[in-house]
């Protein structure tokens, strides 16, 4: 178990590492800068319906608040996401999904009026999850894949569209049971790098590096809970020697629902034991 | 006119342009078998059609070796319907004297008998005269004509006049336009020095008057319970066959005793030797010594002439009187078992000795026996299909004796007289004559009997016992060492688990404690109570086998009531308790009751009953894990009452 948490927490660092040095390559001459961290709160659902043996309906629904006007986390609502999404099991170490998302941009400063209340960001993704078992937790390796068209809340700005790639490692690593069931508390460290393309990306190809460590609970095979406090940090878009760096409270509730009629979720019994 | 003469002469080419040709060799007739044929015949849609012709000879040989039989037709068909004079011959032979040779023959003459039956018909109808004569042969030439018969059809193709003339008896009567007898039918009994003479008068089938006329006398035979006029309910009359049954019902109801001087037959006998030759006379046109003559002949099955010649009246059973019959037969057959079984029992030997019930049953078995063919008689008249044809409460002593047993017999025991009562019904009330008062009688006789034969067989298992008594405390004592040495966990030891534990002490306890008990029991107790020791002993075994399966049977209801369930975010497979409140109902209020209730209630009478309990408790969670239970999931919540629980869950509950 210790061998495991030391070898985990060198491979943490290795890539907590890696893109201060990148970034760095990038804007080669330019001093990096990091503007002051601002602060958000999160609050996620995921929800998972089960339609058949392979299939899932994914289903998540995020609200985000952003500071503003002196208010730290609370300030303002940034933004309103509605994800929906297919997912087929081709195992139960490995799953892909797809499908669309529907964002709702909230005005930076709702007082001014030349922004505009709500902005609509629509997406398509996809996403590739393999799962690695250990003795006592679970590594996890998510591709995911984004196609947005954004425009920021500024009257008259135009849409630009844009490809996202994501690469999240995260963990579950359960703290009073061996394995993750019912009742378990777990802790799950969890590294996300959000890299973009797109012809208004000019050497800000790093949008997001998001570092995450939660701590959840598990209720029951279908109810969960996590909490955690995310620093992220990003190059900006005017310039890429700038960073922007955030703290971000993050609630999250999983859910998840056989919706499969109730014999094909019932294995055979042997009635004449 | 042109058209339809064309058509005449078309269709009397087609009539005649049937090839008939003639066949000669092996046939066979259905009933028959293999003969020498010849007939003649044409082919229509490959059905051979017999037109014209037709000889028959069966040669075959008797049981006896010497005796051959031959059987032979004559007569012939049109377009395979029997068709003018016909004959039939039966003739039993046997070869006498030396063989002679005659060209490439051997020939030698015969002895013996021949039944012949000569015939017309017209297209199957019978028509004129027909003739059976029965004679004998010596020497290959007829000697003596021992009977004929002659019965007359008139062109209407019914039956008109009848005649028998045999040895002992002479027959002559007329029938009417039915068919039916009809008028005075005379019957001459041939007696050594007088005749006797026998008159029936028929009217349309029924019989009317039957006397004997003796010395210018006429004695009048007596029918009890057979209607003898037609002229009132016709409606229920039946015409039927001069057979079997008719001769049945003239028998039972025949019950003149009259003897005559100059004949040693009484009337009933005479009446009934006349009734049977009839019968037998009109069979012999159709079927003789098991052959269907015409059908046989005829090929296709058809009924050759009207058979019904009398008429009787029937009287219908009523529903009470069928079940009555019914259980009459039940009843005797009952009675006849058990007096047989009784009979037959070697206990009875040193039985009737030693105890007084087996000696009184002896007693009455004895008595019944010795009315046995009286109540087999009575019963078999109630079985009779003559007996719906009588009026039943006509009925009198005459026909159903009253069968009496008395109240009170002597029986001598140990030396010693004593009376006792022998508890069998008084007879049915023959001269008020009910067919349910009959099987009432025989119900009441069947159920004294089963009681005897309860008690009886209660002292015969004793006696039985008796005699294999250390056999059976060997067994005891085997049962009562295994109970022990489980419970010891000397034997058995992988198997000894907590429950084991938490009963063992008392198990043992109760083990030898009721061992000392039935070693304490007198001779006579030990032979009534054994069984009971054994059974009790063999429950405690029983016992301990149910809880060796009880930590296997726990984890199969707790695996049964557990879902995998694969959990999306964590990718893990997660258990999860399915139908949680019949589960916890279960695992958290009925498992512990049953279980202290069987850590609690070591007895005979409880331990059967808590292992049939938790059993039930088992089979039912393993039948409802499939099935819709929302209903109960609502009803169990909150319910901690362990028996208000097993009435939710639809188990039976033994108390």
């Amino acid at each position: 178990m210790m061998k495991s948490l030391y070898l985990f927490c060198l491979y943490s660092l290795l890539i907590l590492m890696f893109p201060y040095k990148l970034i760095a390559q990038e804007v080669s001459e330019e001093e990096t800068t990091v503007n002051a961290p601002s602060t958000g709160s999160w609050f996620h659902t995921y929800g998972k319906f089960r339609l058949g043996d392979k299939l899932f309906w994914d289903a998540q629904t995020h609200f985000r608040t952003a500071g503003f006007d002196g208010t730290d986390y609370f300030g303002r609502m940034a933004q309103v996401y509605n994800r929906h999404g297919i997912k087929y099991l081709f195992s139960k170490r490995f799953t892909a999904t797809v499908g669309g998302v529907l964002r709702l941009n909230f005005s930076p400063d709702p007082q001014n009026d030349d922004f505009e209340n709500i902005v609509l960001e629509p997406r398509i993704w996809h996403q590739y999850v393999y799962s690695m078992r250990f003795d006592h937790f679970k590594i996890f390796h998510r591709f995911r894949f984004e196609h947005r068209w954004s425009r920021s809340n500024l009257e008259g700005s135009n849409y630009r569209y844009r490809n996202r790639y994501r690469y999240k490692y995260y963990m579950y690593i359960p703290l009073n049971n061996r394995k993750l069931k019912p009742g378990t508390f777990y802790f799950s460290p969890d590294i996300e790098l959000i890299m973009q393309s797109g012809r208004s990306v000019k050497g800000n190809f790093i949008e997001d590096l998001r570092f995450r460590p939660k701590l959840g609970y598990i209720a029951s095979p279908q109810l969960q809970y996590a909490f955690s406090l995310m620093y992220t940090l990003g190059q900006t878009f005017d310039d890429a020697a700038v960073l922007d760096s955030r703290f971000i409270l993050n609630f999250n509730v999983y859910y998840s629902f056989d919706l499969r009629k109730f014999k094909k979720r019932i294995p055979e019994t042997n009635v004449k034991d | 006119m042109i058209i339809s003469i064309l058509c005449l002469l078309v269709s009397s080419m087609t009539t005649y342009s049937q090839n008939t040709e003639r066949y000669v060799g092996q046939y066979a007739l259905e009933q028959l078998g293999q003969g020498s044929a010849t007939f003649d015949y044409y082919l229509k849609k490959k059905d051979t059609i017999f037109n014209g012709v037709f000889q028959y000879d069966q040669l075959s040989k008797e049981s006896t070796k010497r005796v051959q039989r031959i059987i032979s037709y004559r007569g012939e068909f049109v377009r395979n319907k029997l068709q003018g004079n016909w004959t039939f011959s039966m003739k039993n032979l046997r070869s006498i004297g030396e063989q002679r040779a005659q060209d490439y023959n051997l020939i030698s003459p015969t002895s013996g008998n021949e039944f012949f039956l000569s015939t017309g018909f017209d297209k199957n109808d019978p028509i004129g005269n027909w003739q059976v004569i029965k004679r004998s042969f010596v020497t290959s030439k007829p000697t003596d004509t021992l009977y004929r018969s002659n019965l007359k059809f008139s062109k209407k193709h019914v039956k008109e006049h009848f005649m028998v003339d045999h040895k002992h008896i002479k027959i002559a009567g007329s029938f009417n336009d039915k068919g039916l007898l009809n008028g005075e039918w005379k019957i001459i009994h041939k007696g050594q020095d007088k005749n006797i003479m026998e008159i029936r008068e028929y009217e349309d089938g029924a019989i009317k008057k039957h006397y004997f006329k003796v010395n210018e006398q006429m004695i009048f035979v007596d029918y009890l319970g057979l209607d003898m006029s037609k002229e009132k309910n016709k409606e229920t009359w039946e015409d039927v066959a001069y057979d079997e049954l008719y001769v049945a019902v003239h028998e039972l109801a025949n019950i003149s005793t009259y003897q005559i001087e100059e004949s040693d037959e009484r009337i009933d006998q005479l009446a009934s030797f006349s009734t049977d030759r009839i019968q037998e006379a009109f069979m012999e046109y159709h079927r003789y010594k098991g052959v269907n003559i015409w059908e046989t002949a005829a090929k296709n099955k058809v009924d050759l002439f009207n058979k019904n010649s009398v008429s009787l009246r029937r009287h219908p059973f009523s529903s009470q009187e069928v079940e009555a019959i019914d259980a009459m037969k039940e009843d005797l057959l009952f009675i006849k078992e058990k007096l047989r079984k009784f009979d037959d029992e070697k206990m009875m030997e040193i039985g009737e000795y030693q105890y007084e019930t087996l000696k009184k049953t002896k007693e009455i078995y004895q008595l019944i026996t010795t009315r046995l063919a009286q109540l087999e008689q009575t019963v078999s008249i109630t079985q009779s299909d003559a007996l719906e044809y009588l009026k039943r409460e006509e009925l009198d002593h005459r026909i159903f004796e009253e069968i009496d047993f008395p109240e009170v017999i002597d029986v001598t025991f140990k030396d010693e007289q004593m009376k006792i009562k022998t508890g069998l019904p008084l007879s049915f009330d023959a001269d008020n004559f009910k067919l349910i008062d009959l099987a009432d009688f025989m119900h009441k006789l069947q159920q004294r009997v089963a009681s005897l034969d309860a008690q009886a067989q209660k002292k015969l298992n004793d006696l039985l016992k008796q005699t294999k008594l250390n056999e059976i405390e060997d067994e005891l004592i085997k049962k009562k060492d295994k109970a022990l040495a489980l419970y010891a966990q000397d034997i058995e030891k992988d198997t000894f688990n907590a429950y084991h534990q938490g009963t063992a002490k008392n198990a043992k306890r109760f083990v030898n404690d009721k061992f000392r008990q039935y070693a304490s029991l007198s001779l006579d107790e030990k032979k009534s109570r054994i069984d009971e020791f054994i059974a009790c002993f063999n429950a405690v075994i029983d016992l301990y086998h149910l809880q060796s399966d009880i930590p296997s049977r726990l984890d199969r209801i707790e695996e049964l009531y557990t879902r995998t369930v694969w959990n999306p975010y964590t990718y893990s497979d997660m258990d999860e308790r399915v139908k949680k409140r019949i589960f916890v109902a279960y695992d958290k209020i009925l498992v512990p009751f049953l279980l202290e209730q069987i850590n609690k209630e070591i007895n005979c009478k409880d331990i059967p009953r808590n292992i049939d309990n938790f059993k039930r408790l088992y089979d039912r969670m393993v039948e409802i894990r499939e099935q819709d239970t929302k209903h109960i999931e609502r009803q169990v919540k909150k319910e901690n009452d362990p028996l208000m629980l097993f009435k939710l869950l639809s188990i039976k509950y033994s108390e």
